[in-house]
C-alpha cells in the first residue's frame, strides 16, 4: 500500500485516503484508549436515524441539496416576500487598491439604496477563521468601501459587528485579517457579536423550528444592518453570500464556536430564521476575490472582479450564484429565499453594471455537489 | 495566490512584543491586572465587557483568578448557586435560555472556591446536581436500537465510544466545551461520583481521537470532507490542559512538537495566556508565551478586548509564579 501523503494541489492540505476516514487510527500509545467500535462510527451514523432527522422537514415542496424535501412554505412565510422587482448592481472593482467609491454612489443612486441620514448602522463582514493565503474572510478594503458608502449614504454612527464562527480569538482574527487595522483606520467601532448582551427574540413561525433566538444586543439596537459578506462556495448549502453572512451574527457565547446548534437544526431553515427576524437592509458582497473548491474555509481564489450590491438579498444571493454558474434554484437556501425573502427568478430582477453574462464564471464545485453521502455527513461533522 | 488578495497582515506570526519584559518586574502586572479585575466586579459577577450583565464565562475565569479573595469568593459561591438552573447546569447569563456549555465552567469556579473556602461540604447539593447534569449532557449518537448492534458486534467494549460535550443541548462534541467539563470533573480533584472515572475516560478518548494529524486541535474534527484540518492555538492549549493526566498520550506528545504552527500561536492575549497555562501545566519552559502576553498588557491593567482575557492572563501569570489554579493533581 503506497503511504504517501496526497496534497490538494491547489491547498496544499493533506488528504486522507479512504481508509483513514472509516472511523479506525492508530493506537501509538497505552494512554490512547482503543478506538471505535466494530462498525465504524462515521460510517454508521451515516445512515442512522438521526442524519435524516437533522433534514427532516415539514410538508413536501421539491428536492434539496441532499435530495431531501424542501419545506413549502406557509402563507404567512410567504407574505414576507418583497413584492416588488429588484435591482442588482455587478460594480466593477479589477482589485483591492482601485477606488469603487465613484461606481458605487452611482449605482446606489440607481438602486435607491436607504437615506441613512441620522442613523446607527452596523456593518457585518466575514471574519469567520484565518488561513494565512486563503480568500476566507472579507477583505478590509471591501469593509472599506461598505463604509465610505454607508457613510455616502448619511450614517451618523457606523458600526462594525461580527462574531467569528470558528474561532473565537477575535483579537488574533481582527490582527491577522488586516480587518482590525482598517476599523482603526476607519475611527469606527468593533463589537463582537460573540459576546456582547443578548436580546431573546421570540420566533413565531419560523423554518428552524426553534422557538427563540438569543441575538447580540448591537446587532438588534442598530437602525440598519448591511451584510458584508465574501463570495464562496460553501461544501454544505453550495456558496455563501449576503445572507449566510448572518450565522457570524449569531452569538458564541450561547451557541458555541462554531454555532451546532443551527447546522442540527438546518442550515437553510437558520439562515431563512435570521433573515426574518435581523431583517438587513442592503448587503456589499466582496466578489472582487472569491472563493471556489471546498469553501468556506478550504477553498482556493477566484478572481471576479467586482462588488455585488443591492437591498433584496435573495436577489443579490441569486445573482452572486449565477456569476459562479451556479442555478439559483438548485441551492436550497435560495429557492426558498425566493418564496419568503424575494426575488430569485432572473426575470425579476434586473442587474445593473457588468454584465452577467461576460464576468460569470465556472466555479470549481465542493466535493459534496459530486458525492451525496458526504453530504449527508454534513450533520455529524458539522465543521 | 491571487494578486489582487495583497490586504494581508503578518498572520500567526507577532511581533508584539518588541522589547523583553524583566520577568522579575512581573508583579506589578499581575497586581494592576488584579486590580483591573477586582473594579470590574459587580453583583456578584463579571461580565465580559465591564458594562455589560454578568456572564458565567467572564465570572467563572475571574472568581478562579482572585480565588484568594474570601469576600469576594462569597459573594461569587451565591451568584453561581442561586443562578443555577433546574436541570443543574447553568446558562450563559442567568434567564438566558436552557442550560448550555458555560455550565462546565460554572462547576470549576464553583468547586475551586469551595475548596479555597475549606467548605466543600456546604454547597454539596448544588456540586453533585452540576455533575449529574454534565453526565447527562454529553452528546449521544446513538439511539437504544443502535446500542443493542453495538453491543452485539463488540460487547461491552462496544458501548464505551468516546463521548464529549456539545456547546447546546443536543448537539455535537466539540473540544473546548469538552474540555471545560473535563476540567470541571477532575479540579481540584477527581468528582465523586459513581460512573465518574469511565465518564471522564471516555471524554478524554474523544480529545485524543480527534487530535489534528499535524499535532494539536482544531475545534472538533480533525477531518472534514476527508481534508486534514489545521490545529488552533486555542483549542490545542485547552485540550491540552484538560488532558494533563494523560501525558505520556501521544496526542499530546505531538501537540507539543506542533505547538508553534498553530493557528493563532502567541497572536493575542488569549492564545498566549492559554499556552502559557498549557506549557507550565506540563511542567514545560513557557517564558516566550509569557513575554508575549505580559507585552500585551493595556494601560489600564486589563489584557486583550474582554475581562474573561484578562482573567486568563492573570491565570497565566500565576502559573508562571507557581500557582497554577488549573493543574490538576
Amino acid at each position: 500500500m503506497d503511504h504517501k501523503e496526497k496534497r490538494c494541489p491547489k491547498t496544499g492540505r493533506i488528504i486522507a485516503r479512504a481508509s483513514e476516514t472509516s472511523g479506525d487510527r492508530n493506537c501509538n500509545s497505552p494512554a490512547d484508549a482503543p478506538r471505535s467500535p466494530g462498525i465504524a462510527r462515521r460510517t454508521f451514523i451515516a445512515g442512522s436515524v438521526a442524519t435524516v432527522a437533522t433534514f427532516s422537514m415539514t410538508g413536501c415542496g421539491g428536492k434539496t441539496l441532499t435530495g431531501k424535501p424542501l419545506p413549502k412554505p406557509t402563507a404567512e412565510q410567504a407574505a414576507r416576500k418583497r413584492k416588488t422587482p429588484s435591482s442588482v448592481a455587478l460594480v466593477p472593482c479589477a482589485s483591492y487598491e482601485d477606488d469603487p467609491m465613484p461606481e458605487l454612489k452611482k449605482y446606489a443612486k440607481e438602486l435607491k439604496l436607504p437615506d441613512l441620514t441620522g442613523k446607527t448602522v452596523l456593518l457585518k463582514p466575514n471574519m469567520v477563521e484565518f488561513h494565512p493565503g486563503s480568500p476566507v474572510t472579507t477583505n478590509p478594503h471591501a469593509l472599506k468601501a461598505a463604509f465610505d458608502l454607508a457613510d455616502y449614504l448619511g450614517a451618523k454612527d457606523i458600526i462594525i459587528g461580527e462574531g467569528p464562527g470558528h474561532m473565537r480569538d477575535t483579537e488574533f482574527l481582527l490582527e491577522a485579517t488586516g480587518l482590525g487595522a482598517m476599523v482603526k483606520k476607519l475611527g469606527a467601532r468593533f463589537v463582537d457579536l460573540n459576546l456582547d448582551d443578548l436580546e431573546a427574540l421570540e420566533l413565531k413561525d419560523g423554518f428552524s423550528g426553534l422557538k427563540q433566538f438569543f441575538l447580540p444586543r448591537t446587532l438588534m439596537n442598530a437602525d440598519v444592518v448591511v451584510s458584508v459578506p465574501k463570495m464562496k462556495t460553501h461544501h454544505w448549502v453550495g456558496m455563501t453570500a449576503s445572507m449566510k453572512n448572518f450565522f457570524g451574527a449569531v452569538p458564541g457565547r450561547k451557541y458555541g464556536w462554531p454555532k451546532n446548534l443551527l447546522h442540527m437544526r438546518g442550515i437553510p431553515q437558520c439562515i431563512l430564521d435570521l433573515q426574518d427576524l435581523i431583517k438587513p437592509r442592503f448587503a456589499l458582497v466582496d466578489g472582487v476575490v472569491a472563493m471556489e473548491g471546498d469553501g468556506p474555509i478550504n477553498g482556493t481564489a477566484k478572481e471576479m472582479g467586482f462588488y455585488v450590491i443591492g437591498d433584496d438579498l435573495a436577489a443579490v444571493d441569486a445573482t452572486c450564484a449565477r456569476t459562479m454558474g451556479f442555478d439559483p434554484y438548485e441551492l436550497d437556501y435560495i429557492k426558498i429565499a425566493g418564496e419568503v425573502v424575494g426575488n430569485v427568478n432572473a426575470d425579476a430582477i434586473t442587474v445593473l453594471g457588468l454584465d452577467i453574462e461576460r464576468v460569470k464564471q465556472k466555479f470549481e464545485r465542493p466535493v459534496t455537489f459530486k458525492n451525496k453521502k458526504l453530504m449527508e455527513q454534513s450533520a455529524n461533522q458539522a465543521s | 495566490m491571487a494578486k489582487t488578495e495583497k490586504f494581508k497582515s503578518k498572520g500567526a506570526d507577532n511581533t508584539k512584543a518588541a522589547a523583553k519584559p524583566n520577568l522579575a518586574s512581573i508583579q506589578p502586572v499581575l497586581l494592576k491586572a488584579d486590580e483591573y479585575i477586582q473594579k470590574s466586579f459587580k453583583n456578584g459577577g463579571w461580565a465580559y465587557k465591564a458594562a455589560d450583565t454578568a456572564c458565567i464565562e467572564p465570572t467563572a475565569f475571574c472568581a478562579i483568578a482572585r480565588r484568594k479573595d474570601a469576600s469576594m469568593r462569597k459573594q461569587v459561591i451565591d451568584f453561581l448557586v442561586t443562578n443555577q438552573n433546574a436541570d443543574g447546569g447553568w446558562s450563559t447569563s442567568p434567564g438566558l435560555g436552557k442550560s448550555d456549555w458555560t455550565s462546565g465552567l460554572a462547576l470549576l469556579a464553583l468547586r475551586i472556591l469551595l475548596k479555597e473556602e475549606h467548605s466543600e461540604g456546604a454547597h454539596a447539593a448544588s456540586v453533585d446536581k452540576a455533575v449529574a447534569y454534565l453526565f447527562e449532557a454529553r452528546t449521544e449518537f446513538y439511539g437504544a436500537l443502535a446500542k443493542i448492534l453495538l453491543q452485539i458486534s463488540k460487547g461491552d467494549e462496544g458501548l464505551n465510544y468516546p463521548r464529549g460535550w456539545p456547546w447546546s443541548p443536543g448537539c455535537f462534541h466539540w473540544v473546548e466545551p469538552t474540555a471545560y467539563a473535563l476540567l470541571a470533573l477532575k479540579i481540584p480533584s477527581p468528582a465523586q461520583k459513581a460512573d465518574s472515572q469511565r465518564v471522564v475516560s471516555r471524554a478524554d478518548n474523544f480529545l485524543l481521537e480527534h487530535a489534528c494529524k499535524d499535532g494539536g486541535w482544531n475545534h472538533g474534527n480533525d477531518l472534514c470532507l476527508n481534508v486534514y484540518l489545521p490545529p488552533f492555538a486555542v483549542t490545542t492549549a485547552e485540550a491540552l490542559i484538560a488532558l494533563q493526566d494523560q501525558k505520556n498520550a501521544n496526542a499530546v506528545q505531538h501537540a507539543f512538537h506542533n505547538l508553534k504552527n498553530t493557528i493563532g500561536y502567541n497572536g493575542s492575549a488569549m492564545s498566549a495566556a492559554w499556552t502559557a497555562i498549557a506549557q507550565l501545566s506540563y511542567g514545560r519552559d513557557a517564558t516566550e508565551s509569557i513575554h508575549n502576553l505580559i507585552a500585551r498588557q493595556h494601560a489600564d491593567g486589563s489584557f486583550g478586548p474582554n475581562l474573561m482575557v484578562t482573567a486568563l492572563s492573570v491565570l497565566a501569570i500565576q502559573a508562571h509564579q507557581g500557582d497554577n489554579a488549573l493543574k490538576i493533581s
